[in-house]
């Protein structure tokens, strides 16, 4: 076996009776070269295929990071458009409902009663609690001038009315008439008369033209009427 | 075809009259009231606002509805002094129906109809009236 140190391996210290002889024995080995590893090829192959790791690292980083932002903003549209689309078939439902016929007649015929009927009713009890007086000449004036600001039945009603003894109303019977006439009117101009409640006497006038034409000319008179 | 189209656009127009309703509901209970506490002073001032705000509620629940039926209706109503006509008023249980209106106590309720290639209103409640 050969014990001398493979050249390129420093050889180990002698151990002597005094101590550490730091001359190896034997013959004297060449002088050990330095190394240097960054000069090697291999590692300049392997720092390369590092950074080139490193940057694809960094590449998929952002790449990760630019995907989760993509997804975070896409899952808030996803909810937008859930949502448009929830708004959407509702719309749908509502139109279609809009196009169908809601209620039977007997609905309206029998709100229509009630409404009549509850204004008899809170007039026959009202007028029942308490011996009915004369109306004050100053509200009989009153009342003549309100009159005529709901609508023509108003003006008639004015006219009527100005013609009346105020002993009249004194009469319960006739008295509970003149409540039930005055509701009447009101709701008359102010809800019923109206295309829809809340439209001015114009607006009114113009979509009841509209409906008056498309119900007796058709649909497209109702076109050159718009 | 024409009641479908009527309706899609009273249902269109009743959506844009949204913002003016709160006011003319107010108006409208106002002018109730003030009917009521001149003409019953004796009531007390809760009976006539609760009742007033009741009826009204109702009264445009009711107008809303008609107005976005696939169908037409109007109310009616006759002044004093016109003849009494049963196919379109009707008194109180009881009384006479003959002679002229002495006051209409509420509006009556038609539908248009278009049966039969005729086109024309048919009363369906009739108005109540009170006669001289």
């Amino acid at each position: 076996m050969d014990d001398s140190a493979p050249a390129g391996i420093l050889s180990a210290p002698v151990v002597t009776a005094n101590g550490i002889d730091d001359k190896p024995a034997g013959p004297t080995p060449e002088p050990v070269k330095a190394i240097d590893v960054k000069e090697q090829p291999e590692y300049k192959e392997l720092l390369e295929r590092f950074e080139r790791s490193q940057a694809a690292l960094h590449a998929v980083i952002e790449e990760r990071d630019r995907l989760q932002t993509q997804f975070a903003n896409e899952r808030g549209e996803s909810a937008k458009y859930k949502k448009d689309n929830a708004l959407l078939r509702s719309e749908i439902v509502e139109m279609t409902r809009a196009r169908e016929p809601l209620r039977e007649e007997s609905f309206f015929v029998g709100q229509f009663n009630e409404i009549s009927a509850d204004i008899e009713s809170w007039a026959a009890r009202e007028t029942r609690k308490a011996t009915l007086e004369k109306i004050p000449k100053a509200d009989m004036a009153k009342l003549a001038a309100e009159f005529p600001k709901y609508g023509p039945h108003g003006v008639e009603t004015a006219k009527w009315f100005s013609k009346q003894n105020s002993k009249f109303f004194q009469d319960r019977r006739n008295r509970i008439a003149l409540i039930r006439h005055c509701l009447a009117i009101v709701l008359l101009d102010r809800v019923f008369d109206p295309f829809i409640f809340g439209f001015s006497r114009d607006l009114s006038n113009h979509f009841a033209g509209i409906e008056k034409w498309i119900c007796m000319k058709g649909i497209a008179a109702s076109v050159i009427f718009c | 075809m024409i009641l479908q189209t009527r309706q899609t656009i009273a249902t269109a127009a009743c959506e844009s009259s949204q913002p003016d309703v709160n006011t003319a509901r107010e108006s409208t209970v106002q002018s109730v009231i003030m009917f009521l506490r001149t003409l019953v002073p004796k009531a007390t001032e809760t009976d006539v606002d609760t009742f007033a705000k009741k009826l009204i509620d109702i009264s445009i629940s009711l107008k809303d509805a008609m107005v976005k039926e696939q169908a037409i209706y109007r109310c009616y109503f006759f002044d004093n002094g016109v003849a009494f006509d049963s196919g379109w008023m009707k008194v109180a249980p009881g009384a006479a129906e003959k002679g002229k209106v002495k006051l209409s106590t509420f509006p009556g309720l038609r539908r248009f109809n278009m049966t039969d290639g005729r086109r024309q209103f048919v009363p369906v409640v009739k108005a109540s009236t009170d006669l001289e």
